[in-house]
């Protein structure tokens, strides 16, 4: 095998239902020099006898697991540092799920277009949201900052139309994804982080890099507190989390790398870009969550109304 | 001359023609198929298929005029006729079609957009001086399929490249594919009398193709040079030495028995095909023998949906603009009904799995 230049960092959690799938479609991954790490959060041995039968003694592939329950923010950090520590020459790295599914060239096309876009720090693939039936949902709209060169302008377009969920499952230049942070512990990490690398570089978008996402449920705030941060979660996770975002931002790009880079007008520019857009997502998502509740209670009532009168 | 004359003189001229020449070579590879018997569960046509190669017997007899226009006698298999694109009729079927065409281009462009050749009684209605039908449409959003499940970079990768349908019927999609990809082996797994339709119109169109009838095992050692390989579905056991780079099926799974659909990807899966694509109903109304296409693929292909419109290939737009109160009717029949989803078209591509 040629020298490690990805590496694929994969945090598992849980009981491995679908871990076979997403080993297998990572294993069948063409990229010539690619490693992959695993950090096992528990509770059981289940991931672990998955993956001694479909990784077998894989020269390409780590396991650890972790003494206790560190929450997935902590076990995807430890992803990230572990692959650091095991291939420190990697320029790439990505994080992969558990429970999801990636063509075999997805990463091949997606290291191929950051390696012709140097201005680039991540790029991700199509996706497609699929159900436990099997059945695709929705297709993530497309997004990228491409050709963007004011980083204000990438960070405004970015709080407006990222899909932080889907597109942190990309593929990053692993030193500006380092300078970010990899995932800081807070609410939507993978918002905050996209956010951030925003500032640093380009997004792309790689339509035949083909990945399909596995829907278990709706993401909300509460399912994030009680995944994200392990035994204790923090009591700042009660504050607006975009109001906590915008502070984030705020220290990372006055600290740092960026600070360097940028003079103190572009960087105030840049936060007031960050709490604007931010704030107005938020109330964006609020009036959304709204409707979704409504339209539920209404379809519910149907349904009821209709299972009814088929009794009647 | 008389009409008798005239007669004559065309048939003897037709006679002589490339295609029925074409015809009459398949037609001998075609009986001397029927003479081979096999035990292969995928060779036995399902009750369904047996009562509709009765409707084509003549084919097996068929004068060179019936050669001519051999795309008007295809409705055997696509249940489409020619009467439904004649100019007298056309108009909201044509504009119907046009705004679906244009939908597709939409997704994708019109870059693996191929019309229907007018050769052979090709039909359809006539757009921008080009012929379209339902079957093109069909055709262009499997293209469009499987470039959005990036398939088709595997295709145009540098290098021969082999292509298997399972079923192609009168061999309208192995047109397009060639068409857009020359530099492929496409081999034809299918009832040996389709190939009376398929093999005569793919010789027809690809007059220069290099063209193989299979009939045996280890046939498949000079297969990789020729252009389209014919094969029995009896004797599908004659694909073992290949290596698919694209199985593909269309409209045929779901009417197989449950037994047949695992055989096929079995040995696509054996063959170590890296993709399955199928374009069927996981179950058809009228074939209890199957359980669900998905869930048989599935024992040997990771099984991935790929989206593309709303409606199946089989319907068209609505272009009149329904009124509220129709809508909201609609929508809550949509709520209240029952889950028919098992019974629609689904572009599936499926990846190989490491073990089954």
């Amino acid at each position: 095998m040629s020298a490690v230049s990805v590496v694929l960092g994969v945090p598992l959690y849980g009981d491995g239902e679908h871990l076979q799938e997403a080993l297998e479609s990572l294993l069948a991954q063409t990229h010539p020099a690619m490693a992959l790490v695993l950090c096992d959060d528990g509770p059981g041995e289940d991931a672990r006898r998955i993956i001694d039968a479909v990784v077998g003694d894989d020269p390409s592939v780590a396991y650890r697991r972790n003494d206790g329950r560190a929450g997935l923010v902590e076990n995807w950090r430890r992803t990230f540092e572990l692959a650091g520590e095991l291939h420190p020459g990697a320029a790439y790295f990505g994080w992969a799920s558990d429970h999801d599914a990636c063509h075999p060239r997805w990463l091949e096309r997606l290291v191929d277009a950051l390696e012709r876009a140097p201005a680039a720090v991540v790029a991700y693939g199509r996706t497609y949201q699929f159900d436990a039936d099997r059945h695709v949902v929705r297709e993530v709209d497309r997004f990228e900052t491409a050709g963007l060169t004011d980083p204000e302008v990438r960070l405004a377009r970015t709080l407006r139309g990222v899909r932080a969920g889907d597109m942190v499952y990309g593929v990053y230049r692993r030193e500006p994804l380092a300078r970010a942070g990899a995932l800081r512990r807070l609410l939507l990490p993978d918002r905050l982080l996209l956010a951030e690398l925003s500032v640093r570089g380009e997004f792309l978008y790689v339509p035949h890099a083909l990945r399909y996402r596995r829907i278990t449920g709706r993401a909300t705030l509460a399912r994030q507190r009680a995944s994200l941060f392990g035994e204790s979660t923090p009591a700042y996770t009660r504050l607006p989390w975009w109001a906590v975002h915008t502070a984030a931002f705020a220290w990372a790009i006055t600290h740092g790398e960026t600070a360097a880079k940028a003079g103190m007008p572009q960087r105030l520019r840049l936060i007031a870009t960050h709490a604007r857009q931010n704030f107005l997502f938020a109330m964006h998502s609020r009036i959304g969550r709204v409707i979704d509740w409504l339209s539920l209670r209404v379809r519910g009532g149907l349904a009821r109304a209709a299972s009814l009168l088929r009794r009647g | 001359m008389g009409a008798r004359d005239e007669l004559s003189s065309r048939v003897a001229s037709l006679r002589d023609s490339r295609a029925f020449s074409n015809y009459q070579r398949v037609r001998d590879e075609v009986l001397q198929m029927l003479d081979t018997s096999s035990d292969a569960v995928e060779g036995a046509p399902s009750a369904y298929w047996t009562h509709e190669l009765q409707n084509f017997e003549y084919m097996l007899d068929a004068s060179p005029l019936i050669v001519e226009n051999l795309r008007h006698h295809t409705f055997h298999l696509t249940g489409i006729r020619t009467y439904e694109y004649r100019p007298h009729r056309a108009d909201e079927a044509r504009r119907q079609l046009q705004a679906k065409l244009r939908m597709l281009v939409e997704l994708e462009g019109d870059a693996l957009l191929v019309p229907e050749s007018p050769a052979l009684g090709g039909f359809g209605h006539d757009i921008d001086g080009a012929l379209y039908n339902t079957d093109t449409l069909k055709y262009f959003e499997v293209l469009i399929a499987l470039e959005r499940g990036a398939v088709l970079d595997e295709i145009r990768a540098p290098g021969r490249k082999l292509v298997w349908e399972i079923g192609a019927g009168w061999g309208g999609f192995a047109y397009q594919f060639k068409r857009l990809f020359p530099d492929v082996t496409y081999v034809i797994v299918d009832l040996p009398e389709l190939f009376l339709f398929s093999a005569t119109y793919l010789m027809t169109l690809f007059p220069d193709a290099t063209v193989r009838f299979g009939n045996g095992s280890d046939e498949s050692d000079d297969w990789e040079d020729a252009d389209f390989v014919f094969v029995p579905a009896r004797a599908s056991n004659a694909l073992h030495g290949i290596r698919p780079n694209l199985t593909l099926n269309m409209v045929s799974f779901q009417e197989m028995t449950t037994e047949q659909v695992d055989a096929y990807a079995r040995l696509a899966w054996e063959l170590e095909c890296p993709f399955i694509y199928s374009l069927n109903r996981d179950r058809s109304r009228w074939n209890p023998e199957l359980e669900s296409v998905r869930e048989v693929l599935a024992r040997y292909y990771w099984v991935h949906e790929v989206p593309l419109l709303e409606l199946p290939y089989t319907r068209f737009p609505e272009l009149k603009q329904l009124a509220l109160p129709q809508r909201a009717v609609r929508w809550m029949l949509s709520t209240l009904g029952r889950d028919d989803s098992q019974f629609d078209y689904r572009h599936v591509v499926g990846w190989r799995r490491a073990s089954t």
